[in-house]
């Protein structure tokens, strides 16, 4: 087996080998020391996790190679599904010990190539530590393992009338742990904030198999120096996260979601800003363009229906239920005012359900329009994002690109995708690496940055030196390695060293 | 032309784990439960609607049920009917498909001109599919159940029947009792405007005041179904996991398969 066996396609070119190369050391330091998974290493990983959770046939090791980012490929030499802490404790400290790269992993659902182990090595898997330890009504706090897949988290929380807003797009398929990891973010971000505001505690493993413990049930902590902000969103790259204590919040009596039909941008901005001016906060404030709309209509099974416009809308308002119809009631006539023909209602579940499946599909409704895709998920200040919007529009014209956009709009946060339909690979690259660069040029010009949610993670690497000076980057690298002096944990990401 | 609906306010499916039974008299307990329009009768109202904008007809909706049913009703209208009824009586609780096929059928009586009835193929909470069938025998029209498409032609429609190894497709004279599957049509969202009207939307409550109904014929006096018992099902037995690498699992598998005969249908 080739270690870090990469089968990647498109990425190769601007992505992980991209045209930004970090000043002065080599990406090169620490592979060259770090050694293979040899029978003796696997013998002592059986010891600890017990045979059954040690996987290396190429077969069942090849779901760990890859997370969602599309044709991007490296095998681990082994796979380690983990049970506690103290396992985890013991394999951070053998791979330390014997310099072997190890990836930890959550549902393997990032984009960004987070999970995906580049040096081979260990997959240090949390699929086994996926218990709800604790739900406390009291303090309105959940303690979960990782391994917890956040929708499953959701639907046990609501039986006791709390709520956990984070929702990303992936929920019924992401953990807890990695969504703590990416710092993720979903829909409901726009009144609710994404997962750093609700990660209150975190136990972790340091590579060194050091066990830490920072923060607690507690709402305030003004004790040290911010650890989970800094675990929160490393990707996985300082500490191998073993135990989340979340905050939660009272469970909404009751939503509602709006779908606004709008054919200029402009009247986008408008109604955007003056949501803003009657101070009311929707718990989500999404866009979706019209052939994105288009794309994940034909893919999802019994779409909802909708009109057909240029963009669409969609914005939810949860609370009270005279406190929703009031602001529903504002928020229809914001519309009116900005000559919106309709404005439609998601008002019981199911419809509701109809229409958040289909937002939840759009990805995969993409990929599946175009497997070779590439997409960015670049967040700039909100009073920013349609003009941003309009300018993805115009540089796509100009490279005559096809792009699929949709995202937060609320939060300043746009996915965009750009999707290959030209049959030419060589110029269809050079075409989207010109676009994004302008791109990203434009959305830094504006005091935006290149990640929203999904992290740097392997592809989008290149692009750091983009947004980080030389000095930033110093600070984050000196921290990576009082973290992991050797360089073992999710090597390869965000930077190289 | 004027098309009437009839609707049935159910519980959320997603509340059956809340849903409980009244062990005296076996009838569902709908307190504090969240409630939806029945999704096969959102199909009938969005069909009618569909049916007034191409020819412009008069779209009626009805439903028996407690007061809050009016909720449903409400929506119908915020989709785009154009007048809603609720039939709300204690004398009416309790009934059977026959009581409420009865009872129906007299308030559209008193409705009087009408064209086409329709409603979903059957409730997803008590899915006995009889309601359709019992009102348009009351009213002595004819039905045609499980339609997923649906032609108006001047006096008559055509329509195609979903039935179980193909499709029929039959016409049919005005009026007739209609009853639809969800391939009819996808409903629209309710708009904002729709809604905002439909809440201050007058709905009328017709009691046995007003319908004057033979009390031996509605409720549960009138309804000759004795439910004896309702129970929760026992789980489906586990499925069985094979365990090992791989060539044992195909192994294990391939035995499993040849014990049970489970590829006879293919000989």
């Amino acid at each position: 087996m080739t270690r870090g066996n990469r089968l990647s396609g498109v990425f190769g070119l601007f992505g992980v080998f991209g045209s930004f190369s970090l000043s002065g050391k080599s990406g090169e330091r620490g592979e060259m020391s770090y050694k293979r998974v040899t029978q003796k290493i696997i013998d002592k990983l059986e010891s600890i996790t017990g045979r059954e959770n040690v996987l290396t046939k190429e077969e069942d090791i090849e779901p760990y190679s890859h997370d969602e980012t599309p044709q991007l490929k490296f095998s681990p030499e082994v796979v380690v599904k983990v049970k506690d802490t103290s396992q985890v404790h013991q394999l951070l400290a053998l791979c330390n010990k014997e310099k072997i790269p190890i990836t930890p992993r959550g549902g393997g659902t990032g984009v960004t190539g987070g999970a995906v182990p580049v040096k081979g090595g260990v997959v240090l898997s949390f699929e086994k530590m996926n218990q709800i330890k604790d739900i406390d009504i009291e303090n309105q706090m959940v303690v979960v393992q990782p391994g917890v897949i956040n929708g499953n988290l959701q639907r046990e929380l609501e039986k006791e009338g709390l709520f956990y807003p984070v929702n990303p797009a992936s929920m019924d398929s992401c953990t807890i742990g990695g969504n703590v990891a990416e710092s993720s973010s979903g829909a409901n971000a726009v009144k609710y904030g994404g997962t750093k505001e609700y990660v209150c505690g975190i136990k972790a493993v340091l590579p060194s198999g050091e066990l830490i413990k920072a923060g607690g049930k507690l709402v305030k902590n003004a004790t040290d120096y911010r650890l989970i902000q800094l675990i929160t969103g490393s990707e996985g790259t300082l500490a191998a996260i073993t135990e989340i204590i979340l905050r939660t919040v009272p469970l909404p009596e009751t939503r509602v979601d709006l779908i606004v039909p709008v054919n200029k941008l402009s009247t986008v901005k408008n109604i955007i800003s003056k949501i803003w001016q009657e101070k009311i906060i929707p718990a989500s404030i999404e866009y979706i363009d019209e052939l994105t709309i288009k794309i994940t209509k034909d893919f999802v099974q019994q779409p909802p229906s909708l009109p057909v416009a240029h963009h669409y809308l969609l914005i939810g308002v949860d609370g009270k239920e005279e406190r929703v119809t009031k602001d529903i009631e504002i928020l229809g006539q914001i519309c009116m005012d900005e000559k919106v023909e309709d404005v439609l209602v998601a008002e019981d579940r199911p419809a509701r359900e109809k229409l958040w499946k289909l937002r939840q599909s759009i990805r995969d409704a993409l990929l599946k329009f175009s497997l070779t895709m590439v997409e960015e998920d670049i967040v700039v200040p909100r009073s920013k994002i349609t003009e941003f919007v309009e300018k993805i529009n115009q540089v796509c014209s100009e490279y005559s690109l096809t792009a699929g956009v949709f995202g937060h709009l609320g939060d300043g946060n746009v996915h965009l995708n750009l999707l290959k339909t030209s049959s030419c690979q060589d110029e269809w690259e050079k075409k989207v690496k010109k676009a994004l660069d302008k791109l990203f040029k434009i959305a830094i010009s504006m005091g935006g940055k290149i990640s929203g949610e999904h992290g740097i993670g392997l592809v989008k690497k290149a692009y750091l030196p983009l947004v980080m000076s030389p000095a930033e980057i110093d600070i984050i690298r000196k921290t990576k390695l009082t973290f992991d002096p050797n360089n073992i944990l999710n090597p390869g990401k965000i930077f190289d060293l | 032309m004027h098309i009437i609906v009839c609707i049935k306010q159910v519980p959320d499916t997603e509340e059956l784990p809340r849903v409980r039974v009244n062990p005296e008299d076996n009838t569902i307990v709908r307190e504090g439960i969240k409630s939806i329009i029945n999704p096969f009768d959102e199909n009938a109202i969005e069909e009618a609607i569909r049916i007034k904008e191409k020819n412009s007809a008069v779209v009626t909706v009805i439903s028996m049920g407690p007061p809050q049913a009016k909720d449903a009703l409400r929506k119908a209208l915020a989709m785009g009917a154009d007048k809603a009824i609720l039939i709300s009586d204690p004398v009416f609780a309790g009934s059977d498909t026959l009581a409420t096929s009865f009872t129906l059928s007299e308030a559209i009586r008193k409705i009087g001109n009408f064209d086409l009835i329709l409603l979903g193929k059957q409730a997803i909470d008590g899915d006995t599919a009889q309601v359709g069938p019992g009102l348009a025998e009351w009213l002595g029209i004819p039905q045609v159940t499980y339609v997923r498409r649906l032609e108006i032609k001047d006096k008559l429609i055509k329509v195609e029947r979903v039935l179980e190894d193909c499709f029929e497709i039959v016409e049919v004279k005005l009026p007739a009792v209609v009853t639809v599957t969800k391939e009819i049509n996808e409903p629209r969202y309710p708009s904002l405007k729709g809604l905002l009207r439909a809440r201050k939307a007058e709905i009328p409550v017709w009691g046995n005041d007003y319908l004057g109904l033979p009390l031996d014929k509605v409720g549960l006096d009138g309804s000759p179904t004795r439910v004896t018992k309702v129970f929760v099902p026992e789980p489906p037995p586990k499925g069985k996991i094979i365990e090992g690498d791989l060539n044992q699992k195909v192994e294990k598998l391939i035995e499993e398969i040849k014990k049970r005969d489970l590829l006879k249908w293919l000989r």
